[in-house]
């Protein structure tokens, strides 16, 4: 029966089979990229620039003669594994401070709620922006880091308030009460009954966070504060290609639709699965 | 024309994750004018799914595979779906539910929703004819609406409702559970329907709301000759305030007759058991005796009649075969023992 | 054997905060509930009773008063202290479907109370036997609840209820959400386990049929106060408060039809009076004592009080 709802789920399906795909890709590119490319991603050929997509350069070669396609390759590592590192994080300590606030509620919650509100009242893009370039200053070779940090600090308060709502909700349930008159305490009640059922919600937003995630860190990376060249890094590499626009538009344009395309996968996936949520909820 | 409503041979299957089931079952059914029929029945009986038929509120993945529901000469099944509204409202059918709060509007104030009954009245040109083009223009608003207030206020204090003009203006959620209730009856009495339809109207009110709001009903009915049909799982209740009785389980009615001769002698055994269910002895003086098991699950009907694994008379014939409606001498059963 | 009280209420005094100020869901109540019982709260929406049944539990805040629970006062008690109580003094609640936990499997809500309390081993034996008890198969343990009717949901919270061999055990409206033919079987369930346990039982209801079955003895309650209790049976047949009456006689019964056409309820017109009785503005009764001091509840009968200037 479950299987069911996922084939007939187009957006599921079509969006896990996307990640899927790419955690594939960079899992191979991660252990050897040779079984994938033929193609240094970091040799400079300028004997070869700006050459045209064709059979042996699947997405043409950029600038300095590199395939672009194995650039594009060598970088997916790097570049899926951030949006489930920073949305994880951001994730976690979203959720803990969410539950914290809505659970025990008073001044607890006041305060706590009243510092989301503060982290939400920047704009997230511009936000991350300054905290990567501030923190990347000081030391170049972590400006990754920096980048995840900066989201992450950029990320957490939506999760605080999603999860903060739900648990109030669960809250007024009869069978919260039910708990504290079976004698559990907060922690185990937050243990028992509070996670199991706020999970579903956050995993739909997690999901559909970490395509916004890709897009940001790209926006990120696009203005150099991500990895650092030769590294290869799709952001930067819409960057670089620019000049080369719009004759060759190859090296620009690629990399950009492989960010799109993962982002949509995650994009697909979560919605897919806030369509399974709705379609549970619907049966009593 | 006599039957408002008559309702013959109903059968309505709902499709849930590609299996299908009946949940109403070759049902028979008439209301005269000014009637007050009740229909009996606990969780998955089908009275529910029966009264959105009637209205035009069946959900999309329920079908009506036979039968007929004529309100007032005209067949209701051969109705689509943007035209029913023409049934609906003065002179038509209307509804009112168990929980009030869903029925009205969170967003608009008392007045304001029964103004929008009562414009919707005086909008239709006799019966069954829609104008669309006759607007009350904003300028005359205000000039109508002193007339309207006037109408809408007595309406609201014909349901004995306190402090009616300071109601008007109150919010839905800011009334209590009969308040509500009493509003709904006022909308009634704006829009004069034929038949009203009410789905446990009293069931999550306590007795003495339950005490008013059921007289109310009773001076609609005296008042402008209403037709109504009185759905609750409460036996006790249906059989003192309505008129005739349809008892229904898993889908088709098995008793049906006058409530007084069905109190006094009921013949199916799910209704004798259902009426032994009431608690009417004290404590100390014997158990009420119950009927076993629960109400089969619609998807997968016993053979034969439904009733039988719970039945206390059952016998070979019941597993086997399913007992048609009969008429005795008034009463309708579909029951072996009297065939 | 001499009737024990195992729980004492006095002077209960439970407030909230609503948008017009505090209100007093239960203002002043005192009762005492024998061992082996059924004391069964009467009272409409409204009347403070659901909120007397969670303030014994101590799963809401109290204002005033004492709750003696075997000889303890329970407000007196830490947080820490009452849960080791807890096993003995239950909840059942109206709402079967919300009372169970959608993400929990039935052995696991049901053994709740056993995890509360600390125990660790033979749990599992003692969830089947409750299941047992209430007549639900062992197999039902492992499922989910969302598979289960309402009746069968109310089967599982008695079954967490009774798991830990409590003694006494609140019910607020167990029955009113559930069918007339499941609702007999639950209530003739729970006069099973009170023989076979020895159970006592808290019962709250609106409604007059099941109180009748139900009780040995019974208040009413009406705005936060107790205005008449005493045995079930004399209380029933001979009602002393205006309130009790109107209660009963709203009950439909045979001639009911002929009763909603010639008989209506008073509306109330006049604001409840900060020191007269909070029923005058609807009593037939009323005089003028009524709306300037407030009636205490003496003793009428044997086993008979009432709080009304009727007989005071």
């Amino acid at each position: 029966m479950r299987i069911n709802y996922v084939l007939n789920n187009y957006s599921l399906s079509i969006g896990i089979f996307i990640i899927a795909l790419f955690l594939l890709l960079s899992f191979i590119s991660f252990l050897d990229l040779k079984l994938l490319t033929s193609w240094d991603p970091n040799e400079l050929m300028f004997q070869y620039s700006n050459l045209p997509p064709s059979p042996s350069h699947i997405f043409g070669t950029d600038q300095d003669g590199r395939d672009v396609f194995s650039r594009v390759l060598a970088a997916l590592p790097t570049d899926i594994s951030i949006p489930f590192i920073v949305a994880g994080l951001s994730v976690i300590i979203g959720s803990a401070v969410g539950i914290v606030a809505g659970y025990f509620g008073g001044i607890v919650d006041e305060t706590l709620m009243r510092i989301t509100d503060l982290f939400l009242a920047f704009p997230s893009i511009l936000l991350a922006l300054a905290i990567a370039s501030i923190l990347g200053q000081a030391n170049l070779n972590d400006r990754l880091y920096y980048s995840e940090i900066a989201l992450v600090v950029v990320g957490w308060p939506v999760y605080s308030r999603l999860v903060r709502g739900q648990v109030l909700q669960l809250k007024g349930m009869p069978f919260i009460m039910l708990a504290r008159a079976s004698g559990l305490g907060s922690i185990s009640i937050i243990r028992r009954h509070v996670i199991p059922n706020v999970l579903p919600l956050i995993l739909v937003y997690v999901t559909l966070d970490m395509g916004t995630v890709i897009l940001i860190y790209s926006i990120l990376s696009f203005f150099g504060l991500g990895v650092l060249p030769p590294s290869p890094d799709l952001g930067r590499m819409v960057y670089d290609g620019l000049s080369s626009l719009p004759e060759n538009w190859w090296s620009s344009v690629f990399p950009a639709i492989i960010i799109t395309l993962m982002a949509l996968g995650f994009s697909l996936t979560g919605e897919g699965l806030r369509d399974l949520m709705d379609r549970r909820l619907g049966y009593r | 024309m006599n039957k408002v409503l008559e309702i013959e041979r109903l059968s309505i299957l709902y499709r849930i994750r590609e299996r299908k089931f009946r949940a109403v079952n070759d049902v028979y059914l008439s209301l005269e004018k000014g009637e007050i029929l009740g229909l009996v029945g606990e969780s998955g009986s089908g009275k529910s799914t029966l009264a959105h038929a009637i209205i035009g509120l069946l959900p999309v993945n329920a079908v009506i595979e036979s039968g007929s529901i004529i309100f007032l000469g005209k067949d209701l099944t051969k109705v689509r779906y943007k035209d029913f509204h023409k049934f609906r409202g003065y002179r038509g059918m209307t509804m009112i539910f168990q929980d009030p709060m869903t029925s009205l509007n969170p967003t608009m104030t008392v007045y304001e929703q029964l103004e929008e009954a009562l414009i919707e009245r005086k909008q239709r040109i006799g019966w069954g004819d829609f104008n669309p083009f006759i607007k009350i223009f904003p300028q005359n608003k205000r000039k109508i609406r002193g007339e309207f207030e006037k109408e809408v206020l007595e309406a609201l204090n014909k349901t004995g409702i306190r402090y009616a003009k300071e109601i008007m203006r109150k919010y839905p959620h800011q009334l209590s559970g009969g308040e509500r209730q009493r509003v709904m009856i006022a909308m009634n009495y704006l829009l004069k329907p034929s038949l009203l339809i009410a789905d446990e109207p009293t069931t999550s009110l306590d007795v003495i709301n339950q005490f008013k709001i059921l007289k109310l009903l009773l001076e609609l009915r005296e008042e402008l000759g209403t037709s109504i049909l009185f759905i609750s799982h409460d036996i006790s209740l249906v059989l003192q305030i309505a008129d005739k009785v349809a008892v229904m389980y898993a889908g088709s009615i098995i008793e049906e007759g006058i409530s007084d001769e069905i109190y006094e002698k009921p013949l199916h055994p799910y209704t004798i058991g259902l009426l032994k269910s009431i608690p009417t002895k004290f404590k100390g003086d014997g158990r009420i005796s119950q009927i076993s098991g629960s109400p089969p699950d619609p998807m997968n009907l016993p053979n034969g009649c439904p009733f039988h694994p719970r039945c206390s008379f059952a016998y070979e014939l019941c597993k086997r075969n399913y007992p048609n409606l009969l008429n005795k001498s008034g009463r309708k059963v579909a029951c072996h023992l009297y065939s | 054997m001499p009737a024990t009280s195992i729980l004492e209420v006095k002077g209960l005094v439970v407030e909230y905060k609503a948008s017009r100020g505090t209100l007093r869901a239960v203002d002043g109540v005192n009762l005492e509930v024998m061992r082996g019982e059924t004391f069964t709260v009467i009272g409409e929406s409204g009347s403070g009773k659901s909120t007397l049944g969670l303030a014994i539990l101590r799963l809401i805040p109290v204002k005033d008063g004492e709750i003696i629970f075997n000889g303890i006062n329970l407000l007196k008690l830490k947080e820490r202290e009452i849960r080791k109580i807890r096993k003995s003094i239950q909840i059942v609640l109206q709402d079967p479907y919300a009372s169970l936990d959608p993400k929990m499997k039935v052995k696991e809500i049901v053994s709740e109370p056993l995890i509360g309390s600390g125990e660790r081993e033979g749990i599992e034996e003692k969830v089947n036997k409750a299941l047992e008890l209430v007549g639900l198969d062992r197999s039902f343990s492992e499922r989910y609840p969302s598979e289960f009717s309402g009746g069968q949901r109310q089967r599982v919270s008695i079954a967490r209820a009774i798991v830990g061999e409590p003694e006494f055990i609140v019910l607020d409206e167990p029955t009113s959400n559930l069918d007339i033919s499941i609702q007999a079987q639950i209530l003739n369930l729970l006069l099973d386990l009170q023989e076979r346990k020895n159970l006592t039982y808290l019962f709250i209801t609106h409604n007059i049929a099941v109180a009748k079955y139900i009780s040995d003895r019974i208040a009413v309650m009406y705005s936060g106060e107790i205005i008449e209790s005493g045995d079930a049976r004399e209380l029933i047949t001979n009602p002393l408060h205006p309130y009790t009456t109107e209660l009963i006689s709203a009950v439909p019964s045979k001639g009911f039809k002929e009763k909603l056409g010639k008989f209506n309820f008073k509306e109330v017109i006049h604001n409840v009076p900060p020191k007269g009785c909070k029923y005058a503005p609807r009593c037939p009764f009323a005089k003028e004592i009524c709306w300037n001091s407030r009636p205490k509840l003496v003793k009428v009968k044997n086993n008979h009080d009432v709080s009304c200037f009727l007989y005071s």
